[in-house]
């Protein structure tokens, strides 16, 4: 199984840090793709396949609560896994991101083994190389 | 106001060693600059700004380690992009350490070259912090403003 994903940060630097992590995590990604705030993440949702958002939540234009917003109004894109990956950690803010529909959250800073874990988890990766769909029902899986 | 300050210093310490893998140091030294400021502002159920200096220095080898590039292929937009994201995270984790229960908005952070320290942080004592390393010309400080507390 492979994956197209999408990477949301303002910060070039933090895009590059989290394209690393996931090249090293052993996940088999077709497109890697990059936006820099919400609105561009929208724009590469309407014009490719996505299978994994992760995205920042302060960013000028569109921040990343308001691109969950966004993403939940809309019936294709709901379906698509985020993972927040912020600085923002204080409670409020994580339970605004998951009332909105993340399906997890990461804190800057983080060590490439925990976002790593965080991605395993969220698609249902595991450590031996298969995925949940190799040997559980399908319908385990809440995508 | 000791205690945020040192809550501020564990925050930088976590940045620093996890993300761009350096140990600072603290020192009672100053350094005179040049600097690229980054500056971000918060606010919630108190308002503030963190102002981090920077020496360049410094500032390339944050870039070399984060983005595991050599140091001739960093340019000022890499600086610019670490000091901004370094700003952010410090701050970020500062405030959810500080008040994990209490919300708080954050600014994008803003960076601006500097010849010398601003007047009013250069005297801020007790709400500075200025970190070294070793043998190298890498220069940090950081400065919370004035009337910040946390609960």
């Amino acid at each position: 199984m492979s994956f197209n994903i999408l990477i949301v940060d303002d910060s070039n630097s933090m895009r590059t840090v989290i394209r690393k992590v996931i090249a090293m995590s052993g996940f088999d990604v077709d497109n890697c793709f990059e936006a820099t705030n919400g609105i561009e993440a929208l724009t590469v949702l309407s014009e490719n396949w996505v299978d994994l958002v992760i995205s920042d939540i302060n960013m000028p234009e569109m921040n990343g609560i308001q691109l969950l917003e966004k993403m939940s109004d809309d019936e294709m894109f709901k379906m698509i896994p985020v993972v927040m990956v912020t600085t923002e950690g204080n409670e409020e803010r994580m339970r605004e991101a998951f009332d909105r529909g993340a399906r997890g959250y990461l804190r800057k800073p983080f060590l490439p083994e925990e976002c790593r874990n965080m991605l395993y988890k969220v698609v249902g990766f595991r450590e031996n190389g298969k995925y949940e769909t190799d040997d559980d029902d399908a319908g385990s899986l809440d995508f | 106001m000791k205690r945020t300050m040192m809550m501020l210093a564990a925050s930088i310490s976590e940045v620093f060693e996890k993300m761009f893998f350096l140990y600072l140091e603290m020192t009672e030294e100053r350094h005179n600059g040049p600097f690229l400021k980054a500056s971000i502002s918060f606010s919630g159920s108190e308002s503030g700004v963190l102002d981090m200096y920077f020496s360049e220095s410094l500032l390339t080898s944050m870039a070399q380690n984060m983005l595991s590039l050599e140091a001739g292929k960093i340019g000022k937009d890499e600086r610019e992009d670490c000091a901004r994201e370094a700003a952010n995270m410090v701050c970020g984790n500062f405030l959810a350490a500080m008040e994990p229960a209490r919300r708080y908005d954050m600014t994008i952070p803003r960076c601006i070259e500097v010849d010398t320290m601003q007047e009013e942080d250069a005297q801020a004592d007790g709400r500075r912090m200025d970190y070294s390393s070793g043998g190298t010309n890498w220069a940090l400080a950081a400065i919370l403003s004035a009337g910040f507390r946390g609960s």
